[in-house]
């Protein structure tokens, strides 16, 4: 059979109008099985009370006193390795000197304090300009950098904004913990897989504060949910001058600290 | 002739043009349109079960409880914690996760050495000016914190003088003790007349 150019266009039209009319009512008989976030594309936009909550954790460093209870609770309640170099959080100490020089130091990540035998010996000969500490986390970042290099899509971010790592998924190969820009990210010696700050994804679920903020002393740690312009965390907003880590890296980051000196990273 | 079969020339280009313009818009948004059924998911390149594992996480167990229901069973200590300024600080900051007391009644840690004050109290560099701090080596003559200041309750505002004489008067809890004429306050640490004149002086 000969076809013509023009006929072969025709019938070759009509047959993909075709399957694209068949294609677009897939959606609707593809719903039963279909996966949560494609219906939820459908539906109407939702209305501030159906979003949910999206967290925000502020950090005052002017407040911190480095006794290091957080890094304990964290460890405790998540059953995170209590060897120093597995952390989910920790506690840096900035010293300032007279000539400008920036000293940072986290005994084993803080988590028994900071003695003032151990300040004496490492910076005795030292003029001392300022010192305080720096609670650190993972910044639960809108635009995290680690999510896209998972090779796997083992890593991603809830609804709420939290910043999540699926066990199950994970290979462990590291390249988040590359990734990360603040270090936040670590590999768990006993599964092997990639362990991170989760903002104590199942107490903030419940209603309850991440243990962190609930042993600190001196409410240096602050947890709540910036949709609500009532809570802790939006008051402080309004209120104070914040500042996030490494700004220039566009991370969009979730932790604000307020305090934030020229020079802590 | 020329001018028809250029003419016929180019109204071709463009409907090829604007069909090859369909095929794209269609191969863009289709895909984008189409949900991925769920089984692809799960065995795609990409598994996406993150729903499912943010339930997995949601469900671990809590082991720091919230500070409020120790107050159900030591009213005592929670009563005087409550109006100290020790009342930031969460019973479990100090005695650890109350998880396994309240469901096993496992027993919690009680730390009385003159480190666990001076996580927080020893004098530092680094610690905000306003916050109360104390040179660990020399404060309080090496006695346990807890035999001045009451954990719960730490007080050092203005001590009341002792307005009667000291010859005689040595055993101060015998007058001052539970029962005695003249009781202390409930969060008063009680434990001898050296820790009572280290406050209170003539
Ligand atoms: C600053 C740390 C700290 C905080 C906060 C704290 N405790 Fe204690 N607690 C102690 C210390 C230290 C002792 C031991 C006191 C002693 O032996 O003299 C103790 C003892 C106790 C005891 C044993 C009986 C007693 O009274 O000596 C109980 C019960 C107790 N605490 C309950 C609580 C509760 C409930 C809270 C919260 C309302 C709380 N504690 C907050 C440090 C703390
Ligand atoms: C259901 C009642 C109950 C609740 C709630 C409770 N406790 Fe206790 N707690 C007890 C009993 C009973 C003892 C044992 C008292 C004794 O041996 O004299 C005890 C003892 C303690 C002691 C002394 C050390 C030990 O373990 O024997 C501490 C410290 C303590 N509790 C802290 C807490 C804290 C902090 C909380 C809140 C997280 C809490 N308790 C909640 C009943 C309770
Ligand atoms: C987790 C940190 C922490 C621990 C541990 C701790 N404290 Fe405190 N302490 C505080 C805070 C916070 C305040 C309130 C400071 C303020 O109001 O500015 C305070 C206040 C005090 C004060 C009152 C100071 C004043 O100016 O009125 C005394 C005394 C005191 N603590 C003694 C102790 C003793 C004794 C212990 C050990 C049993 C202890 N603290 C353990 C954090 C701690
Ligand atoms: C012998 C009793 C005694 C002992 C033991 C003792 N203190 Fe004190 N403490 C006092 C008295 C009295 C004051 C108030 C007067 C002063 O500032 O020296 C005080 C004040 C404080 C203050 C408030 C300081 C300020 O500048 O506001 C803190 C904090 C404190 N003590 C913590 C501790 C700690 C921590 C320990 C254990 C390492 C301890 N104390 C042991 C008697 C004692
Ligand atoms: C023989 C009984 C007795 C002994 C022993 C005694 N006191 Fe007293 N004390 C009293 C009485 C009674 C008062 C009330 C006096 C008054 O209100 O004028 C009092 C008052 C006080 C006050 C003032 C209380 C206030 O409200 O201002 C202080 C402080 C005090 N005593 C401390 C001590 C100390 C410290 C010791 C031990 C060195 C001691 N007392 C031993 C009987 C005693
Ligand atoms: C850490 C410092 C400190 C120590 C140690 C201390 N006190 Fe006090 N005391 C105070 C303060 C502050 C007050 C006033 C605030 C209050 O009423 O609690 C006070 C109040 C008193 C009062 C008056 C109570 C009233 O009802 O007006 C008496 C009596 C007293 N103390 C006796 C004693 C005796 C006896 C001892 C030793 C067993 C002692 N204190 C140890 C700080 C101390």
């Amino acid at each position: 059979m000969k076809v013509s150019r023009r006929q072969f266009i025709k019938i070759g039209g009509k047959n993909l109008l075709g399957a694209i009319i068949i294609w677009s009512a897939f959606p609707s008989l593809l719903q039963g099985v279909s996966s949560p976030e494609a219906v939820r594309k459908v539906s109407p936009a939702p209305t501030p009370t159906q979003r949910g909550h999206y967290w925000r954790f502020i950090v005052d460093i002017r407040k911190c006193i480095g006794c290091g209870k957080c890094v304990k609770a964290c460890k405790l309640e998540n059953d995170v390795p209590l060897e120093p170099e597995y952390n989910r959080t920790w506690v840096e100490r900035y010293v300032i000197t007279e000539n400008e020089e920036i000293l940072v130091d986290s005994p084993n990540a803080g988590i028994d304090g900071f003695t003032a035998d151990y300040m004496n010996i490492k910076y005795r000969n030292l003029d001392i300009r300022k010192s305080f500490f720096v609670p650190k986390l993972c910044n639960h970042c809108d635009k995290p950098p680690c999510v896209p290099v998972c090779p796997v899509g083992a890593t991603y971010a809830t609804k709420e904004g939290v910043i999540l790592v699926d066990r199950k998924g994970c290979i462990g190969c590291r390249y988040c913990v590359q990734a990360c820009p603040y270090g936040a990210r670590f590999l768990d010696p006993r599964l092997k897989v990639v362990d991170k700050c989760t903002w104590c994804y199942h107490r903030i679920t419940k209603g309850l504060p991440p243990a962190c903020v609930e042993v600190c002393p001196v409410g240096a740690r602050v947890f709540g949910d910036l949709r609500d312009p009532e809570s802790a965390v939006s008051k402080i907003i309004r209120e104070e001058t914040v500042g996030i880590l490494k700004p220039e890296i566009g991370c969009e980051n979730k932790v604000y600290y307020v305090g934030l000196e020229e020079g802590v990273r | 002739m020329n001018a028809e079969t250029e003419n016929r020339k180019n109204r071709h280009l463009v409907r090829a043009g604007a069909l090859l313009l369909a095929v794209l818009v269609v191969a863009f948004v289709v895909p984008r349109v189409m949900p991925v059924p769920a089984f692809l998911e799960d065995y795609g390149f990409y598994p996406k079960r993150s729903a499912e594992n943010a339930q997995e996480w949601a469900s671990l167990p809590i082991k720091y409880v919230d500070h409020s229901i120790c107050r159900d069973c030591h009213q005592d200590n929670y009563g005087v914690w409550e109006k100290s300024r020790h009342s930031t600080i969460s019973c479990e900051s100090c005695h650890g996760p109350g998880q396994a007391h309240l469901e096993q009644g496992a027993s919690l840690e009680i730390d009385t050495s003159r480190e666990s004050c001076g996580v927080c109290h020893a004098q530092l560099p680094s610690r905000p000016k306003g916050f109360p701090q104390v040179d660990l080596a020399a404060h309080g003559n090496s006695a346990a914190c807890v035999s001045c200041h009451n954990p719960h309750a730490p007080q050092i505002g203005k001590s009341p003088r002792i307005p009667h004489r000291l010859e005689g008067h040595s055993q101060c809890l015998l007058c001052h003790g539970e029962g005695g004429i003249k009781p202390i306050p409930s969060d008063h640490r009680a434990q001898g007349q050296d820790t009572c004149l280290s406050c209170h002086k003539k």
